[in-house]
């Protein structure tokens, strides 16, 4: 034997040494290792903050939303302003010769702004009117009795009615302007009655000629107005989180329990002892809901959206392995399972696309409160949950075992964020209620169900 | 059931399911290593704790090209090293004296011990000579390699290896005649 041959021998020796560690030898090398992250929970979580802060990102960014108050508010005083200037400034339309143009034009705005009308939508038909009330002067330069003694007046007239068309039209979109043009106008005292009377004339034209086909661009915009007025799809985002739970309603028996002879035989699962109860866990929604009025109180609401369902449970430790297992009229095989036992919380999640459809309520008060309920349909995308395997006692997860559709009954409460009157931002509850069980008939029955708070928010329009 | 490959990709991602598994598959065999440089079973097992934490956090080092068992091995004797270094009970007996060189012996008696009884004459080397040997006539380390490992010379590392050969060769005789005894008595 040579060196090498001893050296050889001791190796092969050394090779075949072994011990069994201690068993608590592996928690000391656990809690030295840097804790598991829960990435998957981490993105689930991640979702509907991403969605949250969009909302208020969207909510605080809103078409200016102090500023179109404060805009409203100038018309509202404005409207009030012209309707009580509009009898008065009527009645001088008969005794300013040239206040027709403004007049008109005063009269047209005044109605517009009443039914509130876009500026841009008022500068062509000022423009219009402009151009009738010139034609209505000409018709009155020609028409005059008296051409000698009146000419001068009809020329300044002329020349202070052009003034004023201009004032008009180089600030058309401001009430204030045109009322300091009427000013202007009505302070001309050369008042003519031939003209007087031909003006108006012309401003009765003028007013049956814009309900008539003269100004179709101004019909048009009454009809776009009085669609606008008709109730319409508003669209927004819908999330919230909150906790979810299931209820078991075969009582203390097993989650999910079955035997492959009772669940075969499509009876009942059978109890067992030592099986985990469903705890709560946590929920959270997101989608894109689609609103419409249909009385003033009441809307019609649907959501589409992704909804996510969990609830923890207890279990034995993990095993990885091809195992096959029977379980009613299914055979599979599973890559892993779950001892029964106490040692590893699981969490057994629920993926659906949900549907609801709900009837709103909302208070017509100085509360802006909102009532909400209806069903909904949901599609079971994925889920992870175990299922208890009574003949080799322990968890599964199967997906066939789950029903690919939930019904559900959805309400809520949520209050206004802002003061806007259709459609406000809103936050409140929802709780959800299964109708149909979760897992297939042979499984037993489960109604999940969820209670979260909710976000309402309008897009941006 | 993971594959090698499949293991060490889900003990990268902090699987700790997949982190037990591979500690169940190797603890045994690791543990018999860490024996060998120790004096008892405890103190194995505190290497051998040190080391799989040792192994998941540089797992990301194994490119899969040799044995993952080789890779484990190399890192449970650099924690044993460590371990011996570090502790006072051990840095006594670690001191290597510079000692000149001496001829192998030609003894090459027959090993008629099982591999706790081999494990067990060796762990009664000293530990100088003890962690010299396994480097070298167990690990297959050279003497150069295990000069820069325990910061001595190749020549040193000789010597020692000399000496403890020598020791556990006179054990492993008189062992052998006892078992030679006892048989004839049986």
């Amino acid at each position: 034997m040579s060196n090498s041959e001893f050296e050889k021998a001791v190796q092969q020796k050394m090779g075949e040494l072994t011990f069994t560690p201690s068993a608590g030898l592996w928690d000391k090398v656990e809690a030295g290792l840097p804790p598991e992250k829960k990435r998957r929970r981490f993105i689930f979580l991640l979702l509907p903050l991403v969605m949250v802060l969009c909302g208020i990102f969207f909510w605080q960014n809103q078409p200016d939303q102090k500023q179109t108050h404060t805009a409203t508010k100038i018309i509202e005083q404005t409207q009030n302003k012209n309707t009580a200037a509009s009898v008065q400034q009527q009645s001088k339309i008969l005794q300013c010769k040239d206040s027709t143009a403004v007049n008109t034009t005063t009269v047209e705005s005044g109605s517009i702004e009443k039914r509130s009308v876009p500026s841009k939508i008022k500068m062509g038909t000022k423009a219009r009117t402009a151009m009738q009330i010139k034609n209505a002067i000409a018709e009155t330069d020609d028409g005059g009795d008296d051409r000698v003694t009146k000419n001068k007046n009809q020329r300044n007239l002329k020349a202070r009615t052009k003034a004023t068309i201009t004032a008009v039209a180089a600030d058309e979109d401001t009430a204030t302007s045109k009322n300091t043009a009427l000013l202007q106008t009505e302070s001309s005292n050369d008042v003519n009655d031939t003209v007087k009377r031909k003006v108006k004339a012309s401003i009765t034209a003028t007013t049956f000629t814009q309900k008539k086909d003269t100004l179709p661009q101004l019909s048009k915009t009454t009809e776009k107005e009085k669609k606008k007025n008709q109730p319409h799809w508003q669209w927004g985002w819908d999330a919230g989180m909150g906790i979810s739970g299931i209820n078991n309603t075969n009582g203390k028996r097993a989650n999910n329990a079955s035997s492959s002879v009772g669940a075969g035989a499509g009876g009942v699962p059978p109890l067992m002892a030592g099986v985990s109860a469903f705890k709560t866990g946590f929920a959270f929604h997101a989608g894109v809901y689609a609103q419409k009025s249909i009385t003033p109180s009441l809307n019609f609401k649907t959501v589409i959206g992704y909804n996510f369902m969990s609830s923890f449970m207890r279990v034995g430790e993990r095993v990885d392995t091809n195992a096959q297992y029977i379980s009613g009229a299914y055979t599979a095989t599973a890559d892993h399972y779950y001892r029964l036992g106490n040692s590893t919380a699981y969490l057994n999640q629920y993926h659906y696309i949900a549907i609801p459809l709900l009837l709103q309520w909302h208070s017509s008060t100085s509360l802006p409160l909102n009532i909400e309920a209806g069903p909904a349909l949901s599609w079971l995308l994925h889920s992870n949950a175990l299922v208890y395997e009574a003949n080799s006692q322990a968890y599964y997860s199967d997906k066939r075992r789950f029903n690919p559709f939930a019904f559900s009954l959805q309400a809520g409460l949520s209050v206004g964020l802002t003061k806007k009157k259709t459609d406000p931002a809103s936050i409140g509850f929802r709780f959800s209620y299964a109708l149909n069980s979760a897992v297939k008939k042979d499984f037993g029955k489960q109604l999940p169900f969820s209670t979260s708070l909710t976000l309402h928010i309008p897009f941006k329009k | 059931m993971f594959t090698t490959a499949q293991l060490v990709k889900e003990c990268l991602k902090n699987d700790r399911a997949a982190q037990k598994q591979l500690y169940e598959q190797y603890a045994e065999v690791m543990l018999g290593v860490c024996y060998r440089y120790t004096k008892s079973l405890a103190d194995a097992e505190d290497v051998l704790q040190e080391g799989f934490i040792r192994v998941f956090k540089n797992l990301h080092q194994y490119r899969n090209e040799g044995e993952l068992g080789a890779w484990i091995r190399r890192v449970m004797v650099t924690s044993a090293l460590n371990y011996l270094k570090r502790n006072a009970k051990y840095q006594h007996d670690l001191f290597f004296e510079k000692a000149d060189l001496h001829p192998v012996a030609d003894e090459n008696p027959a090993i008629n011990l099982d591999s706790k009884e081999l494990a067990s004459l060796i762990q009664q080397l000293p530990t100088g000579y003890q962690t010299i040997f396994n480097l070298h006539a167990v690990e297959g380390y050279s003497h150069v390699e295990i000069g820069g490992m325990l910061g001595i010379t190749d020549g040193t590392s000789r010597s020692q290896y000399a000496r403890a050969r020598a020791l556990l060769v006179s054990w492993v005789k008189i062992n052998y005649s006892d078992h030679k005894k006892q048989t004839y008595v049986q």
